[in-house]
Order: C-alpha cells, then structure tokens, then sequence
C-alpha cells in the first residue's frame, strides 16, 4: 500500500521536476534492511521512512536512495554522523549537513520535500546581513528542529 | 554548520532531555532554545549567540 496518494505523487513529480538542480541522495540509515523488518514499533517505524524516501526517489531521476542498516555498517553510519535510526542524510552537491531522524510522514513529509530541493539548489535566499554573520561565526553550530507530524 | 530534523514523537528520550512540549522547537548548540517559527532576522540572532559572536549583527526589523 503506497504512502502517496495518486495525486499527490503527480503533484510531487512535477513540483521536483521544476525544482530540482543538483543530484540528490538520500544515504537512509536503520539496523535492518533488505527487507526484514525488526519486531516492535521501531522496526515498523523505520520500515515506513524507507517506503516514504523510495517513492520519493522514485518521482524524479536526480534522487538517488541508497539504504544502509547500521548493524551491516556502522562505519558509513558513523561517516555521514547518524546519530540515531531511521536517520537519513540528505546530500545534494555536497553534503550540506542537513540530516532527518525519524519517519517523513504527515507535515514532515513537506519538510523533507524542501530539504530535497534546497539541497539539490545548492543555495539559499538568505539576506546578505545572514551570509555575514556566519561567516564571522566563532563555533561549529549543531542546529536541531524538534517537529511532530500531527 | 549542521541541522538535524528529529521527528520528537519518535525520540521520547530527546523529547524530554530538550523540554520538547510544543514544536516547532529549535536547539542551538544545547544552549541556544526557542520555540516556533522565526523571522530571518530573529533566527540569526539566535545563531550568533549560540556561535559565540559577541554582538550579533543589527538586523533589518
């Protein structure tokens, strides 16, 4: 049973096909993969973002999904800094450093669309006062967003 | 810089070490909170603290 609704994967098509610049991958991290799915509420949770980003993937030819389980590759886990599962990191040109921990579904099925088509722009319409300021930045910054999808 | 999206509901444990009750909610550097969406201006001013400027740059009000 697909998560998009016809319509809304028409939709989606076209708006990535307008938006969309740069190759994007979507490096998706859980402990399983390959079909088996862990026993619990996790495993299912992490089962369905996979099934989210693979339809998505599957609406334009410049996203690219590539699936790892943490417990195969805790090396590539620990390269791309997935801290917890389902954890997807989301590259465009290069990697910009914008990661997505937890299931795209509902309001956050919109925000993964955005982070897709920002990364593949490769930029952002921030003001130039923005740009400024973060090049004076004294530290690394860890920004992280607390969402829910209802 | 990194930006971490976390889905709160699946990560109870996160939820309650950041105080999660209403979202959107941002954390900057474990230091940094604010709840709810930001103009440009105020989200940079944000930033700025976190990233250790000593006075964050005037902005466009």
């Amino acid at each position: 049973m697909p998560f998009l609704q016809e319509q809304d994967a028409a939709f989606v098509r076209t708006r990535l096909a307008q938006d969309l610049r740069d190759d994007v991958t979507l490096e998706f991290f859980a402990p399983a993969t390959g079909g088996l799915v862990l026993p619990g509420e996790d495993g299912q949770t992490a089962e369905y973002a996979r099934q989210i980003l693979a339809e998505v993937a599957a609406l334009s030819p410049k996203i690219r999904l590539n699936v790892h389980s943490t417990i195969a590759e805790p090396d590539a886990a620990k390269a791309f800094g997935i801290a917890r599962t389902p954890g997807t990191a989301v590259i465009g040109a290069r990697d910009f450093g914008v990661r997505f921990y937890g299931m795209p579904a509902g309001y956050e099925f919109a925000t993964l669309l955005e982070l897709i088509i920002t990364a593949s722009q490769g930029t952002t319409a921030i003001a130039p006062q923005t740009r400024e300021m973060l090049a004076q930045l004294q530290r690394d910054i860890h920004l992280q967003v607390f969402v829910t999808p209802t | 810089m990194r930006a971490d999206i976390v889905e709160a509901g699946e990560f109870p444990d996160l939820a309650e070490r950041y105080n999660v009750y209403a979202v959107p909610k941002i954390v900057i550097n474990d230091t940094v909170e604010f709840v709810g969406a930001q103009p440009e201006a105020q989200f940079v001013r944000y930033v700025a603290q976190a990233g250790g400027l000593q006075e964050a740059p005037p902005a466009d009000e």
